[in-house]
């Protein structure tokens, strides 16, 4: 593909819609998910939240890894200033799509890419709109018996059959997905962690 | 151990911290140099001070009363031990610095004992880098919020953050959390809090000073290298 990491990157995640995100970049990379608290803090805006914990799954990696680019990321969904994390069991994914239902909220993701032995670290936070349209009562009951929400902020999948919900995405749809592609890249590019050698059929050809 | 070999000692320390110090681009004189001083004897003290430390660091406020009341002041005293609330009166009266603070209510009450004393005491925050449940100090995550806390205690001056990195066979190991540390302490200091100051990196021990050293410590707090292994208590 052209592109080169100057150091091995980690994906400090579990998500398996992260570690596809990533790959479309076409890059290689380690997965070495890191289990953190994901308990909120008193008085945590949802920002904060995501920042933090993406830098925390990163930080416990990089640790270990300090020579290699470590990336983490948080999503979560947010409406009427409420964050929505993780549905525990059917009831409480339940109620979470009677929230989303028919409205707009926001998603934001968090991520942080550090690399210690250069002591680098930045964070950045997205966040996208996405409106639902309304949720019959008969969705509901199907969708929460599916295995999707449980491991999903905000109790769905918009790569799933969660887009059967979606209306509108204002935003990164890769965002919402779990991790902003966009933004990832122009971080890695600042940190001079990527390099772009031009395709081999283009140029001069070997010189002589 | 006797006072040649203390000075010996810290001959040896002061120059790899000096190497250390240069193979980061950074000055030697940048770098002081704490003795640890828990269970040592008042002679052995007295060497170390006599060969040039800057600070001693004591880990119990009762231990270190004991000794500068028969020694005096001929340099810093530092404590790096726990503080314990009941202990802050005597605290906020001995210590030229308190390199262990990790709660706001610590903070508070020896603010308070400060201002009875008629002192303004110079304070670290200790920082739980690893997370680690066997270690004191605030969480990565909480540290910016703490120091926010702390920082209008008006008779408390916050001067940087202090860690312990876990013990590793490989001090290189240890490298990371002195990197983490000093990122932290950059970020703390980027968001401009008022009357708080982040010049004071204290970190690195016997195992791993030289690695705390290349990562920016501004103090490295020695022992074992520099009294020999410490008699069973």
């Amino acid at each position: 593909m052209g592109l080169t990491l100057s150091h091995p990157l980690i994906l400090a995640s579990a998500s398996p819609r992260r570690e596809e995100l990533l790959r479309l970049l076409g890059l290689d990379f380690q997965v070495l998910p890191s289990r953190v608290d994901e308990t909120f803090l008193v008085n945590e805006n949802p920002g904060e939240r995501v920042l933090r914990l993406a830098e925390n799954k990163a930080h416990i990696v990089a640790l270990t890894h300090p020579r290699a680019w470590v990336l983490g990321a948080d999503t979560i969904v947010v409406i009427d200033g409420e964050a929505l994390g993780k549905p525990a069991d059917p009831p409480a994914a339940a109620r979470m799509l009677e929230k989303l239902s028919g409205r707009t909220h926001e998603v934001y993701t968090g991520f942080a890419l550090l690399r210690l032995a250069a002591r680098f670290a930045v964070r950045r936070e997205v966040r996208a709109a996405v409106t639902f349209r309304k949720i019959s009562p008969e969705e509901k009951m199907w969708y929460i018996r599916s295995p999707e929400p449980y491991d999903k902020a905000g109790a769905y999948a918009v790569q799933g059959l969660g887009a059967f919900f979606i209306k509108e995405i204002h935003g990164s749809y890769t965002n919402v997905m779990g991790l902003p592609l966009c933004e990832v890249v122009d971080a890695l590019k600042a940190a001079g962690a990527l390099s772009f050698a031009p395709p081999p059929e283009e140029g001069r050809g070997p010189a002589g | 151990m006797n006072d040649a070999a203390i000075m010996d000692n810290i001959a040896r320390i002061r120059e790899r911290i000096a190497r250390a110090a240069a193979g980061a681009g950074r000055r030697p004189e940048d770098v002081r140099l704490m003795a640890v001083a828990k269970t040592v004897d008042d002679e052995r003290i007295a060497a170390a001070i006599a060969a040039g430390v800057d600070i001693i660091g004591e880990n119990y406020v009762q231990e270190a009363k004991r000794k500068i009341e028969s020694m005096g002041r001929p340099c810093q005293w530092h404590l790096i031990g726990h503080l314990q609330t009941n202990k802050a009166k005597h605290a906020a009266r001995l210590f030229d610095m308190i390199h262990s603070v990790d709660r706001l209510e610590v903070a508070r009450e020896l603010d308070r004992r400060a201002a009875g004393a008629g002192r303004i005491v110079p304070i670290l925050i200790e920082v739980n880098v690893s997370g680690e449940t066997t270690k004191r100090g605030v969480s990565r995550e909480e540290a910016l919020n703490l120091t926010r806390e702390i920082a209008p205690l008006e008779r408390l001056s916050i001067r940087g953050l202090m860690t312990m990195a876990p013990w590793f066979d490989d001090p290189e190991a240890a490298r990371p959390y002195f990197a983490s540390l000093r990122i932290l302490r950059d970020r703390i200091a980027a968001a401009d809090i008022p009357g708080v100051h982040m010049e004071e990196l204290s970190m690195g021990m016997s195992g791993d000073f030289e690695a705390a050293v290349a990562e920016g410590a501004t103090i490295v707090r020695i022992g074992r290298s520099l009294f020999g292994e410490r008699p069973p208590r």
